[in-house]
């Protein structure tokens, strides 16, 4: 077994940028710049959670379906108001922003995304999403974790991965090696014990420094001291980036927004971070659906065509894709209380130049369910996931996701 | 054990069960009901909040440290979560049975359990009936609560759960009830065992099975020692507990003697849970005063939030405790606990010198370092890490002039406990 080794605090400065040149590289920076050389780049990954399961047809509406028209009465979208995408599909008229962007083949919408037995459990169902593996949370890592922890072996930069909003570091992005970022305020992201005396801050340092004499004694020792070493390191930049940002475009107040316009600043502030996790809620919709459904999507728009502009004033569009999941959709049919109960496939949604703009694959079937009554998947998720991995990402999706998930076509 | 036991601690708590609607409320305006039904929400809102603060104040004050921890042991092992129960009444009683069970017997426990209104709530036994069943208690009883996976095939379950139909409680006055219609009092066969089983019956059948006292054993070494112990330990505390027909107390004894809890791979090697975290911190300080409302919050943003385990399997513990995020909300929480807690005279912080240093004299700093790092590191310092810490109290007065500088020496010797808290090392036990 290789021992793990706890990085110095100088090899974190020098990962994130704060210590000039002429400094020496250490050896990890030194593997880190060959290893990118086999890489495409510096490619970053937004995943957008829509926590609380997304009635996938008031997204993307198949207003050609009789059956969609005969089942859905208040969350029902007259055809005329939907915004067609292809004969068959269209997207929500709150989603006026997307369309745009798919008018411009900055987006990809993939249909009825799933996986077989679906699991109906909000807390089940999302783990399995994260993930990225039917046992769900006894998987132990999330796929983004397993992407971090593959791609960047022997890289200890701890800022690889970052979650906004939800609190705990979600599973999505949980390595073995690599457990990344979280916080819900920058500003709570920090150390304060010290009262800004500074003989205090410099023993604080000290005492959270790893030491030579503490390897390969205390294992769990060693683990507290890179955690701790991880968020000291990253502390103050991604405070002072995320929180001193100053975007030349116009976000909607919302949290989502909010939480985007900190990834943009982070992003344009050069932070090493290739993967952002970033959740908002509110999709549970069992009662009185349809207005409250109709913010959400207005917020998704609004936020994710400021942060798409944002990105493209910085210079930094082409660098980044974004995606959107939700742990499962909803029932074909309405329930008795204007609303929907959880169902089992939603669609996707990817933004940004590195999609391959289009529709891809079929709306489930409105005729055919499965033997709970819901949707059938056309796509299992996994392959949506290989597709990022595989073109985006350029990393083989095998060793994350496993056999039998064939990359899907949406990504160029 | 039981003659050595303290007295439990003067700290009452009264819970009240949900109110009944009465007949002539449906006869009210809408109006009228609404601030009938808001009135209720804000009751169970503040009883809950005071249900927490209260465990937290007895965690802290309770002479008898073990008996809350087991309770917190035995409300993690049986996972229950308020937002799905949604009763506080039946919680409060749920943690009253744990402390009451904490270290008599296991088998006493889990009869308590298949009869407890809060996990028949949670695990929706209250909808197993003959006609419908639902398996959800069964199969945690098995694979969480008893047994663990691979002692029992999906029959057992099936079976086990018709044993289980008809157990049931009342809502409002939060007792147990037996609807007997609703029991399938048909024969059953489980573990190859055929009988007309209730859910009693079913408790005393999983007390036979060897794999029982082995899961419990093997969970409460985890959570008092440390979470990789050979085979042969667990099978000879296993065989103590039973032999004393699973007294717990019996088994912990055992435990608690035994080399193994002592070895090095026991000492500093677990992290502190956030509880264990602040309440540990305040108990080697004798804070006793704290706003426990606050504690709670704290606790939560740390990931534990009391009532509340994530799900049926509880907390994972162990390295999920820390992360980027939590390792600064519990550097932040010890800190403020320690430097501004109230104590008499207006003062802010923990009063050192008259607590923790009263009746000692020390020749240089080292000695001051070095006494105040024993009583709160498990996990030694580096001898640079110490040196660290001697540099930073090098500038204390000589011993002899403290009383007279008392807030000033006061003040320096706080910062030093908060910098030795903030460290890799105070988060281990």
């Amino acid at each position: 077994m290789f021992p793990t080794r706890i990085a110095t605090r100088r090899e974190f400065l020098n990962g994130l940028g704060v210590v000039g040149v002429g400094t020496i590289l250490p050896n990890f920076l030194v593997r880190t710049a060959l290893a990118e050389q086999a890489k495409p780049g510096d490619r970053i990954l937004v995943v957008v959670l829509m926590a609380g399961g997304q009635d996938g047809p008031s997204c993307v509406v198949p207003f050609t379906s009789d059956d969609y028209a005969k089942k859905r009465k208040l969350t029902f979208i007259k055809p005329e108001e939907v915004l067609k995408l292809n004969d068959e599909v269209g997207f929500n008229p709150k989603l006026a922003g997307l369309k745009e962007l798919f008018d411009k083949k900055q987006a990809a919408v993939v249909n009825g995304v799933g996986y077989p037995n679906p699991n109906y459990s909000h807390f089940e169902a999302m783990d399995i999403w994260q993930a990225g593996d039917l046992r769900g949370k006894g998987a132990g890592t999330g796929w983004l974790g397993r992407y971090c922890d593959i791609a960047f072996k022997g890289n200890a930069d701890p800022a690889l991965s970052l979650a906004i909003g939800g609190g705990v570091a979600p599973l999505a992005i949980t390595g073995r090696e690599h457990p990344g970022l979280s916080f819900n305020n920058p500003e709570s992201f920090k150390y304060a014990g010290h009262r800004g005396d500074q003989s205090r801050q410099a023993l604080y340092s000290k005492l959270n420094d790893p030491q030579p004499a503490q390897q390969g004694t205390n294992e769990t020792l060693q683990f507290i001291t890179r955690t701790a070493i991880s968020a000291n390191a990253t502390s103050e930049k991604v405070r002072d980036l995320a929180g001193k940002y100053k975007p030349n475009v116009t976000y909607p107040t919302s949290q989502l927004a909010n939480s985007l316009r900190m990834v943009a600043g982070l992003i344009s502030g050069g932070l090493s971070t290739r993967i952002y996790f970033v959740s908002y809620g509110g999709f549970d919709t069992h009662a009185d659906q349809r207005q409250q459904h109709d913010n959400l999507m207005n917020d998704l728009s609004g936020s994710v065509v400021a942060f798409q502009n944002d990105l493209a004033a910085q210079g930094n569009l082409n660098r980044v894709l974004t995606m959107t999941f939700s742990e499962f959709g909803r029932r074909p049919e309405e329930n008795g209380s204007r609303g929907t109960d959880h169902g089992s496939s939603g669609p996707i949604l990817l933004f940004g130049p590195g999609v391959k703009s289009g529709v891809y694959c079929k709306h489930p079937s409105y005729t055919e369910f499965n033997k709970h009554g819901n949707f059938i998947h056309s796509v299992d998720f996994r392959s949506v996931y290989a597709a990022v991995l595989e073109k985006w990402l350029g990393t083989p999706s095998q060793p994350i996701l496993g056999d039998g998930f064939p990359p899907l076509d949406c990504v160029a | 054990m039981a003659q050595r036991r303290k007295k439990s601690p003067n700290i009452a708590f009264q819970a009240y069960p949900p109110e009944r609607p009465l007949p002539y409320e449906s006869k009210l305006t809408q109006d009228e009901q609404f601030k009938v039904s808001a009135r209720r929400q804000n009751f169970e809102a503040r009883q809950i909040q005071g249900l927490r603060n209260w465990w937290l104040q007895r965690m802290v004050e309770s002479p008898r440290p073990l008996e809350e921890k087991l309770t917190l042991f035995w409300h993690g092992h049986f996972a229950c979560q308020y937002t799905v129960v949604f009763n506080s009444y039946v919680m409060f009683k749920q943690n009253e049975m744990f402390r009451f069970h904490a270290n008599r017997n296991y088998g006493a426990l889990l009869r308590g359990l298949v009869h407890d209104p809060t996990m028949i709530r949670y695990l929706y036994n209250d909808s197993n009936t003959k006609s419908h069943a639902n398996e959800n208690l069964a199969r945690e009883i098995l694979e969480l609560f008893s047994m663990g996976t691979g002692n029992y095939t999906e029959e057992d379950i099936r079976q086990a759960s018709k044993a289980l139909t008809g157990y049931t409680f009342d809502y409002y006055s939060g007792e147990f009830r037996f609807v007997k219609g609703n029991h399938d009092d048909g024969p059953k066969t489980i573990w190859g065992r055929t009988g007309n089983f209730t859910g009693d019956d079913l408790v005393d059948l999983i007390m036979q099975q060897p794999a029982t006292a082995r899961f419990i054993v093997k969970k409460l070494f985890v959570y008092f020692a440390h979470e990789t112990p050979d085979d042969a330990t667990i099978d000879r505390l296993a065989r103590v507990l039973r032999t004393s027909n699973y007294e717990i107390s019996e088994m912990l004894e055992n435990l608690f003697l035994s080399d193994e809890f002592y070895s090095p791979k026991s000492v500093a090697t677990q992290i502190k849970s956030p509880a264990q975290l602040l309440v540990g911190t305040m108990r080697s300080l004798g804070i006793k005063d704290a706003n426990y409302g606050y504690m709670d919050q704290v606790i939560r943003n740390m990931g534990q939030e009391l009532l509340e385990p994530p799900n049926v399997k509880g907390w994972d513990g162990g390295r999920t405790w820390i992360d980027a995020n939590r390792i600064f909300h519990r550097y932040n929480a010890v800190s403020d606990l320690v430097e501004t807690v109230a104590r008499p005279g207006n003062q802010k912080g923990v009063d050192v010198i008259g607590t923790l240093l009263a009746g000692k004299s020390f020749q240089n700093p080292a000695e001051v370092v070095d006494f105040l790092a024993g009583g709160c590191l498990l996990a030694p310092m580096s001898a640079e890490k110490r040196q660290s810490l001697i540099n930073f109290v090098s500038t204390l007065p000589p011993c002899a002039d403290w009383a007279n500088r008392k807030d000033e020496v006061n003040a320096k010797l706080t910062a030093l406990l908060v910098m030795m808290m903030s460290s890799p090392e105070y988060q281990l036990t």
